[in-house]
């Protein structure tokens, strides 16, 4: 190691080492494809610094060299004005750089204090259990982090987990901490919960830097923001000189193909009272995994050419739901019909060949196989279309789909790529790219947006406003109250497994669904 | 000071991993070669006697050949099971119902002239190994029963089974009381044409280019790829399990069997008892070859015909250079192991750092 961690972090002096972090002119090249080019970063002690960017700007690539995970090819690296190499996470660790993992990497059947203690054991710190135990409870009276560390991990709430890694990044004594996408899977409550963390940290001369998509998210709680798009940076000032409108046309590569953040322009074609009804779902009863009662008498009908939300705090039902529909669940009572068929003991196939289309939440887990290629994913309902005599005709699927990454602003190096190496955002225009071609009779989306970036979110959405202009019916069940509220018709709160209250969509406000969502209001 | 760490990768290259996988077999043949100086043994003798005479004398390469082609052939099915996350062992028992089979219509038909009677009985074979492999796929499908103790019981019923028809109904009695049945009739023995095997070559070459297009390019194969790498998705892309289990299963049953039904038509002729038996265990031998090949097809050949090399010259240094059985246990457990062990440098990286 170049550097005694020790005296690393005594004395900053000088104007450049005030900067935890500087990095200048990291470039990164995967093949042909440039992922960054000539990034300067600087980050000062005590900064919250968010890097903004949309999918597939570069951010994660940066991470992952900031992290020791990829080298960059060109560029360096400083630490306080020190040039380091870092080669691994432990380096990264050793200069006192810590990523919070976007997806917690923990042993779900160990406790909490067992689990940080292992994570600080392989890295050369012993902490026994115990000893675990009182730092979190320093941390919490601290930070206001509230993790019982004799819980077991299975028992936590993915916020929670993330709290879980918040406390081993400080345990490993991290100056700068970086988060990736922090809040994508966050109800807004425990969203504010993590940013007064994030602010408590900074008061103690902590660095934070937080990548995101979210043009509001950075301009709440930064305090300088560096804007990356297409792998270079556009610009990087504090952030009380940034205008709104000047950040979004900052962030998004192509401004004239955007339309505003909630302004999608569409006709709101009255539905007929005569359009057949696609999707009819009567008195449906689900249990979740371990045998509790998740959806209890839902009941609703979605009308050709109508979209009806479905608003919620997540965990009341509407996982269940969604994979019932989609035939992933067994239903324990109720009937399900899909264009009149009744389908209610049906299997996927079924329901996909009545016109059902389904964008999931968990998209790698249930909407795509990130082995096979984005060609190969692209087929995945209908690749009997592709097929004569039992063989798949590649050349018509790599046409049909260098199309739609053409107009669906698919990033990836090529129809072959394999799904797990596209980004999140990228992997979601994909299946919803693959959902709509079929010119479905009824949608089911689960959180499509989530994690989206601005420009792809509004794509989404648009998407389904042309699909029912085409006659399909759209059940949206989201957390996204301002998604559900422009998109949808008819919106319905589900709260502890049925339907709690209902509005039409003229007649919605925030305020109310926020309580309906809570349960304080009932039809 | 030094120190060594051991890192994760998150690139790596064509070449950087195909030069990892050479070096580690070198690697293996190069322990081998101490363990052989250890016991005493000039390395260099036991070295070609293990892979340049297998592989180059007229003579050694067909015997090579010989466990090759049935090896191969049943890798190749196992291929495309374990593509689609089943994990059959059971090819040694599909394999010995696959021989039984084209036994039965050997003696049955002993009218049909070749090239029908041979088209037959490799055919007979291959249904043989299909219904063997049915039931453990009937019961994966439908019940989600473990494949792994089904089909590795079904080897066993298969064992005794043959064990029944020569011991009991098939007993020849001109075998000079040997557990053995008669021989099957001379239309259904394959020749080699001018001292080289060439149906079965042919066959094992054909095989490749069937579970090729079958696994890369047949709808069937997307499906088995798809469930493979992730069921979740694939179902809900409504591709049925039950069909993926089965039809998996069927092939690469139907693959083993018509092993079973070559090597008896070419190699043993007959039936018998577990010392002289048509399967040898090469059912098993297959599994290996499978998943060095890393479940490619086109690389099953090569594999193969290592694997085949190394049987052949196993006994080699054993008759010659009387060396013990387990030696040959040892340099085929070194050599798989360095192999197997590539994988860890193909994740992992070393860096070696100086310490001030």
């Amino acid at each position: 190691m170049g550097v005694n961690q020790t005296t690393f972090f005594m004395k900053p002096h000088g104007d450049e080492n005030n900067y935890i972090l500087s990095v200048t002119g990291v470039s990164k090249f995967f093949g042909s494809i440039t992922a960054l080019r000539g990034v300067d970063l600087n980050i000062r002690v005590g900064e919250i610094h968010a890097l903004l960017g949309e999918n597939g700007a570069g951010k994660t690539t940066l991470v992952n060299i900031l992290y020791g995970l990829y080298r960059p090819d060109a560029g360096s690296i400083k630490v306080f004005g020190n040039e380091v190499r870092i080669n691994s996470p432990k380096d990264a660790i050793s200069y006192g750089i810590v990523l919070v993992q976007q997806h917690p990497m923990l042993i779900d059947k160990m406790t909490v204090s067992e689990n940080l203690s292992i994570g600080l054991r392989s890295l050369g710190y012993l902490k026994s259990p115990n000893s675990v135990k009182e730092v979190i409870k320093e941390y919490s009276i601290r930070y206001g982090i509230s993790v019982d560390p004799d819980i077991t991990v299975s028992n936590l709430s993915f916020s929670e987990r993330q709290e879980v890694e918040l406390v081993r990044a400080l345990m490993l004594n991290a100056q700068l901490l970086m988060l990736d996408e922090p809040t994508t899977m966050l109800t807004s409550y425990e969203r504010k919960k993590l940013f007064s963390v994030l602010r408590k940290l900074k008061d103690e001369g902590k660095s934070v830097l937080l990548i995101t998509h979210k043009v509001m998210e950075a301009t709440e709680i930064s305090d300088w923001i560096t804007v990356l798009r297409k792998g270079e940076v556009t610009a990087s000032r504090p952030t009380n000189k940034y205008t709104l409108d000047e950040l979004v046309k900052l962030v998004v590569s192509d401004a004239g193909v955007f339309n505003g953040v909630r302004s999608v322009k569409f006709d709101y074609n009255v539905v007929k009272s005569q359009s057949p009804e696609v999707l009819s779902i009567k008195d449906l009863i689900v249990v979740n995994d371990v045998g509790g009662v998740a959806v209890r008498g839902f009941s609703l009908a979605v009308k050709s050419g109508e979209i009806i939300g479905i608003a919620g705090v997540s965990g009341n039902g509407q996982k269940e739901l969604s994979e019932a529909i989609a035939g992933l669940r067994k239903v324990v009572d109720g009937r399900i019909v899909i264009c009149g068929q009744d389908l209610t003991n049906k299997g996927p196939k079924d329901r996909v060949k009545a016109g059902l289309a389904y964008i999931p939440e968990e998209r790698l887990k249930y909407g795509v196989v990130g082995d096979m290629s984005v060609a190969e994913n692209y087929i995945l309902k209908s690749y009997g279309q592709y097929s004569g005599f039992g063989l798949i005709n590649m050349r018509k699927v790599i046409e049909d789909v260098n199309e739609s990454i053409e107009s669906f602003n698919i990033i990836t190096r090529g129809p072959l790529e394999k799904v797990k190496a596209l980004s999140g955002g990228n992997i979601q225009k994909l299946i919803v790219a693959r959902e709509l071609r079929s010119n479905p009779k009824v949608i089911l989306a689960h959180n499509p947006t989530l994690g989206l970036d601005l420009r792809s979110a509004a794509l989404v959405r648009e998407l389904f406003l042309k699909a029912k202009a085409d006659g399909a019916g759209i059940l949206l069940i989201s957390e996204d109250l301002d998604e559900v509220i422009t998109l949808s018709d008819k919106i319905a709160v589900m709260y502890k497994g049925s339907i709690t209250y209902e509005i039409n969509k003229n007649e919605a406000s925030r305020d109310v669904l926020e309580r309906a969502m809570l349960g304080l209001l009932n039809v | 000071m030094f120190e060594i760490r051991i890192l994760r990768r998150y690139e790596i290259t064509n070449k950087l991993k195909s030069s990892i996988y050479v070096a580690s077999f070198i690697t293996g043949i190069l322990i081998f070669a101490l363990i052989e100086v250890i016991y005493g043994a000039n390395p260099y003798d036991v070295m070609s006697k293990l892979f340049v005479k297998p592989l180059t004398s007229y003579a050694d390469l067909q015997i090579t050949i010989r466990y090759a082609v049935p090896i191969g052939i049943m890798a190749l099915g196992l291929t495309l099971t374990y593509k689609s996350g089943i994990y059959s062992i059971g090819s040694e028992g599909q394999m010995a119902v696959g021989a039984i089979f084209a036994a039965w219509t050997a003696y049955a038909f002993n009218y049909i002239e070749p090239p029908t009677s041979i088209v037959i009985a490799l055919l007979a074979g291959a249904l043989g190994g299909l219904l063997w492999a049915l039931v453990p796929g009937i019961l994966k499908g439908l019940l989600n029963v473990n494949e792994v103790l089904t089909t590795l019981m079904f080897n066993f019923i298969a064992y005794s089974l043959t064990d029944y028809l020569i011991y009991g109904p098939w007993r020849s009695p001109r075998a000079y009381g040997f557990p053995l049945t008669e021989p099957i009739p001379k239309s259904y023995v394959i020749l080699p044409t001018d001292g080289i095997p060439v149906i079965n070559i042919s066959t094992f070459i054909l095989s490749v280019f069937l579970m090729y297009a079958i696994i890369k390019k047949s709808v069937f194969g997307y499906q088995v790829r798809a469930y493979g790498s992730n069921p979740t998705a694939a179902k809900s892309a409504g591709i049925s399990f039950l069909k993926v289990a089965l039809l998996c299963l069927a092939i690469s049953g139907a693959f083993a069997g018509l092993a079973g039904a070559l090597q008896l038509t070419s190699v043993h002729n007959r039936l018998g008892p577990k010392s002289w038996s048509v399967t040898e265990g090469l059912g098993y031998t297959a599994i290996v070859s499978a998943w060095l090949a890393r479940l490619e097809p086109w690389f099953v050949l090569p594999s193969a015909i290592l694997l085949g090399a190394l049987i052949n010259g196993g006994l080699t240094i054993k008759a010659v250079l009387g060396q013990p059985e387990g030696v040959v246990n040892i340099m085929n457990g070194v050599i798989l192991l360095s192999i197997i062990a590539a994988d860890f440098f193909i994740n992992y990286r070393f860096v070696i750092k100086v310490r001030e």
